[in-house]
């Protein structure tokens, strides 16, 4: 459910075969696309930080189910709240938990891949081996015990979906390390007799960072479908707070008499997924093509 | 290549040893006491501890490690608190029911994913292929469990062809594919487009090789060349795709159980952590992270086999 | 209202089946046993026209609530009972359909005038499935038993002080004191006999002397009955029954729309009910259930511990919008700790009714501002969307209450009934008569009134219902004017029913889900 998607991403194309170094600068249309879904989706969640149309957990139950009206733009759910400032106040709980999840994702996989590729054999291996423990545990499954043992709320979400994000950062972090590392530059800085630290943080960042900016949107889209599964299992946000998941789990119930308690909050999470891997494949068409990385 | 796969085989098992470990103490600590839980507020002190006898709980976690790692191995996973019932025949027979539905998505994935696929790719600089990848990435961003609920109301509620949810085993025939059609279909669904973004992308591969520009220098069209010439290499990298979408679809499949009512590992999953079922929460995670393991060493064993570029490249 | 409506569709048609049914709950007699003769060909598919109903068939029915296993002794809530009790297991006496006590394993008894020995003529010629004989020595081993007993409420019947054998089918149960309710709790799971010999398995089999034997049981999945031929009264009316567990009310009301069961009992869908009474093959029955659907305030919170604080808290929450989130506006409104059903009932819905500035008036007499609450709340959906519109309400009247979703029943149990660690918490008391449980102080509800326990002890002497309806109204009145809760609503019980189907109970008394009478017509 989750992890799925960082494998497409990720490995969506095949390594370019040799001799095909080419700076392309296509992406450019996806990235458009990309970037104004995601733009629309940030500008909800800041205009739902100073207004909404209605308090978003202000219950009515008389006018629960409501059909649209001049008060209710997209009408109401089954305790009478608001549906369209439910769905502009959830934008923040996906894209808190996508922050979330890509901090967390990183502050692990992106040390986890420059150590493992500055110290290849040896200390290396093992912590790519422990990576591959690691992403052994979806992060779906993940998020799920990890709720069971410490109970359900965003903060046990990211926390598991971080963990679950960084192997996948790991791996192509080490490989775009690796990269780095064998360019003249590197080359050059080692034999100066510059430190570890000061190649990582002076060549290797700056150089891999548009491999970053590709998984971080990616992270976020993850993050966002998987906030939703989870809390449409029970296991993610807990009420009152908005989210387009718990929306979606409230509106089940209700499928039948009013469709329109899980269109928008359903269309809010494909517009949004859809933004960020728009983005992220816009991006990674941009940056240069041989950073794509297979295992 | 025997050492190597030899080797594999080696890491493979230390990382479940490993994984095993995390799986125990992880939930080793898991808040609730199952004992109480089960006996309900009217039970006394004296009968909750005895309880707790009874199932083991109280005893040093190693024994209770030991006990359950090779318990599990050997098909003995212990008593389920809630049920009281052995939890092994459970989580077998839940592992069967996931993973035909499983097999089911992927059956699915792979009918979307290809067609669509090589449309794409065929296509690529024209409006429709272009519409294909939309599609696909349009599928790529709906959860699916939302199209799960979606087609319980199209198809079971609205127009009432198939059953809402619920399971009936394979022996139950026509029977089996109605229960399996749409369960299938909602996990087949996201995992083609996924899928069908890896074949677009290895046809185009594909398409671009010498061998395919000779053909269409020829006179062949584009569409015909790939046919005759580059589908069986560009379905290598698909086939492995496939096989790594397996423990994704598992995963999915937590959800999709879920909305389905279908009595597979994942619906298990769930209401055992709802029952704080200690056991049933281990043996069932245990058995998600060792199909996982296993595919993925399966795919690394088989990938030089199908793919002779790798043999050479290693 | 609706419960008339569905009984006169019932006897609209006319039918020998109605008539049957008319005589009453326990007679059912011949009924079933007439109905022997194949079925008759097809139906013109319009109203329950039935000729007869067809003894060989089996039944699918959708429930809500998923037993965890088999064993209700030592397994908590009503899941386990409902299913097993009246249909694999039975007990000396049963309620019938009216809440009336009835004989069943007993075929008669007497009551001595100290009110403090019940000696009970058995049913002869009665075996347990596996083929032991029931008889007094099995009534003193199922009752000394409720010692070990875990669940489900085993101290209602500590008054029992001895079983005495007098004859094989005479037994002497001898009690402390006298309690004016232990028929009752023999009618319900604590009375279930049981044979020696399988009580150790009861977690995985069950062995009873009902009219339906267990087949098996499918975690959480599906649980099989098959009709005991060997039943020593009138054989049910059904060859078989297969109950389907949902943990979700849509899954389930999808399940009926789509074919998948026959019947659902014990329904939450209440969303669906409007659209399901607009279809002819699907038939909505709304029947009285015992539950209470209780926010209980914790005493040994400082400001809650005021009276004050908690009538404000009363009175500041709308019970009428809580209801109308929870079960779409089915079911009654409560304003004290009884339900409708009860003997006792007095409605008392009008002492604390919603007035947020009076609320208001009495936090601040209180001197209680600022207050901050923790709302313990089970991850059911009547509980969930109850708490939303309570912290809604109380946020009116500045009172800060924070969520916690907590997983019923494991988390929530250990939580607020074990633990006792909760500010306010939700829950609906599906066991009957749960009142009582205010008689204890160390019950989570805290609640710890001398003058309580004695009106329970008079009323638990009392020798005619007159003597025990007048002890347990003056015992509401005093708890509603101590309000250590917010009694919401009583929820209905919702069954829903395909054509052909009858003989599903109406209302859910609390004990065993009575199929026995079930038919299904073709």
């Amino acid at each position: 459910m989750s992890n799925d998607r960082a494998a497409s991403v990720t490995t969506s194309r095949p390594p370019l075969t040799n001799g095909q170094h080419v700076r392309r600068r296509g992406g450019t249309p996806l990235v458009i696309a990309g970037g104004t879904l995601v733009s629309l989706v940030l500008v909800m969640a800041i205009v739902s930080l100073m207004w909404t149309p209605q308090d978003p957990t202000a219950t009515d139950a008389v006018n629960r189910l409501a059909s649209p009206s001049a008060t209710h733009w997209l009408g109401t759910d089954g305790l009478g709240r608001d549906i369209a400032s439910m769905v502009l106040a959830g934008s923040r709980v996906p894209l808190m938990v996508g922050l979330g999840t890509v901090a967390v994702g990183f502050t692990i996989g992106v040390p986890i891949g420059i150590v493992a590729a500055m110290t290849d054999r040896g200390a290396g291996m093992w912590l790519m081996r422990g990576n591959d423990i690691l992403q052994a545990f979806p992060a779906l499954l993940l998020a799920i015990v990890l709720a069971a043992v410490f109970g359900p709320s965003t903060l046990t979400a990211v926390t598991a979906l971080g963990l679950g994000l960084a192997p996948g950062v790991a791996r192509v972090v080490r490989s775009g390390t690796l990269q780095v590392l064998s360019r003249e530059y590197s080359l050059a800085a080692r034999a100066a007799g510059r430190g570890p630290l000061y190649l990582a943080v002076r060549h290797v960042l700056p150089n891999i960072r548009g491999i970053l900016i590709v998984q971080a949107s990616v992270g976020f889209a993850i993050a966002i479908l998987a906030e939703a599964a989870l809390s449409f299992l029970g296991l993610g946000t807990p009420p009152p707070a908005a989210s387009w998941g718990r929306m979606l789990q409230d509106g089940q119930s209700v499928l039948q008499i009013a469709p329109l308690t899980i269109l928008w909050p359903g269309m809010a999470v494909a517009v949004a997924v859809l933004g960020f891997n728009l983005l992220g494949d816009g991006l990674r068409d941009r940056f240069d093509p041989r950073m794509d990385v297979t295992r | 290549m025997l050492l190597n796969a030899l080797r594999r085989v080696g890491v493979f098992a230390l990382t479940v040893f490993v994984a095993s470990l995390v799986v125990f103490f992880l939930l080793g600590v898991l808040p609730g006491d199952p004992a109480r839980a089960q006996l309900g507020l009217q039970a006394s002190e004296e009968q909750v501890q005895a309880l707790r006898e009874q199932l083991g709980v109280d005893r040093p976690l190693p024994v209770r490690y030991l006990e359950w790692i090779t318990g599990f191995f050997t098909g003995d996973m212990g008593v389920s608190y809630a049920s009281r019932s052995p939890v092994g025949p459970q989580v077998l027979d839940a592992l069967q029911v996931t993973l035909l539905l499983v097999l089911g998505g992927i059956g699915v994935a792979v009918l979307i994913a290809l067609p669509l696929g090589i449309l794409a790719a065929v296509r690529h600089h024209r409006p429709d292929g272009t519409l294909f990848s939309g599609l696909s990435q349009l599928g790529i961003s709906i959860p699916n469990f939302l199209a799960g609920l979606l087609l319980i109301a199209v198809f079971s509620v609205a127009l009432g062809w198939l059953p809402s949810g619920g399971w009936q085993p394979p022996v139950a025939g026509v029977d089996f594919l109605r229960h399996i059609a749409l369960p299938a279909l909602a996990l087949g669904l996201v995992n083609g487009a996924i899928l069908a973004r890896y074949t677009r992308a290895a046809v185009l591969e594909v398409m671009r090789e010498d061998f395919m520009r000779t053909a269409r220098a020829k006179g062949l069209k584009p569409g015909a060349a790939l046919v005759r010439h580059g589908l069986r290499n560009a379905l290598v990298p698909v086939v492995t795709v496939t096989s790594i979408e397996f423990a994704n679809l598992i995963i999915g499949a937590v959800v999709i159980e879920t909305v389905f009512v279908i009595p597979g590992l994942g619906s298990t999953l769930i209401r055992a952590v709802a029952n704080r079922d200690l056991i049933m929460i281990q043996s069932i995670v245990m058995c998600v992270v060792i199909l996982v393991l296993l595919v993925n060493l399966l795919v690394d064993l088989l990938r030089p086999v199908i793919d002779p570029r790798l043999r050479i490249a290693s | 209202m609706k419960e008339t409506h569905t009984m006169k569709k019932l006897f609209q048609s006319g039918t020998p089946l109605a008539a049957c049914l008319a005589v009453s709950a326990l007679a059912l007699s011949a009924c079933g046993a007439g109905g022997d003769d194949p079925v008759n060909g097809e139906d013109e598919g319009g109203e329950a026209t039935s000729t007869g109903e067809n003894s060989d068939a089996n039944i699918s029915i959708g429930m809500f609530a998923v037993p965890a296993n088999l064993d209700f002794t030592t397994t908590g809530g009503a899941a386990v009972f409902e299913a097993l009790l009246y249909n694999v297991y039975e007990g000396l006496v049963q309620l019938d359909a009216e809440g009336e006590i009835q004989p069943l394993l007993a075929e008669s008894w007497e009551i001595s005038d100290d009110g403090q020995e019940f000696t009970f003529q058995l049913q002869e010629g009665v075996t347990f499935h596996d083929g032991t004989e029931f008889d007094a020595d099995i009534v003193k081993f199922s009752l000394e038993r409720l010692d070990e007993w875990s669940a489900n409420t085993p101290e209602a019947l500590a008054a029992i002080d001895s079983v005495e054998i007098v004859d094989d089918y005479e037994v002497t149960v001898a009690l402390s004191e006298p309690d004016y309710n232990a028929l009752f709790w023999l009618a319900g799971p604590l009375g279930a006999m049981f044979s020696p010999d399988s009580v150790d398995d009861l977690a995985t089999d069950a062995n009873g002397t009902g009219p339906f034997e267990f087949v098996t049981y499918e975690n959480a999945v599906r649980m099989e009955f098959a009709r005991n031929d060997d039943y020593w009264g009138d054989p049910a009316g059904v060859a078989g029954v297969e109950l389907v567990y949902y943990e979700d009310a849509s899954a389930a009301a999808n399940a009926i729309r789509t074919g998948g069961v026959d019947a659902i009992l014990r329904s939450e869908a209440f969303d669906q009910f409007e659209s399901f009474e607009a279809e002819e093959e699907i038939e909505v029955r709304v029947g009285s259930s015992q539950g209470v659907v209780v926010m209980s305030m914790n005493p040994d919170h400082e400001a809650l511990a005021q009276d004050e604080v908690r009538e404000a808290l009363h009175r500041a929450i709308d019970k009428e919008s809580v209801m109308a989130a929870a079960t779409a506006g089915y079911g009654e409104i409560l304003g004290g700790p009884s339900v409708p059903t009860d003997p006792y009932y007095i409605d008392f819905t009008g002492t604390y009714d919603y007035d947020p500035d009076a609320a208001q008036d009495l936090l601040d007499s209180a001197d209680v501002d600022d207050l901050s609450l923790t709302f313990n709340v089970p991850n059911r959906a009547y509980a969930e969307a109850s708490a939303q519109v309570i912290q809604d309400n109380l946020s009116e009247i500045g009172v800060d209450v924070t969520l916690q979703t907590q997983e019923f029943p494991a988390v929530w149990v250990e939580e607020n009934m074990v633990n006792q660690d909760f500010d306010l918490t939700i829950i609906n008391h599906v066991e009957p008569r749960n009142m009582n449980n205010y008689a204890f102080p160390e019950y989570y509800w805290g609640y710890d009134s001398e003058e309580a326990r004695d009106l329970f002890a008079e009323a638990a002497a009392a020798t005619d219902d007159d003597e025990y309806a007048s002890s347990m109204e003056e015992l509401t009145e005093l708890l509603v004017e101590d309000t250590p809760g917010v009694w919401l609503y009583n929820p209905p019980n919702v069954g829903l029913a395909t054509e052909g189907v009858s003989g599903l109970p109406l209302n859910d008394l609390g004990v065993g889900i009575d199929l026995s009478d079930v038919t299904v017509s073709e």
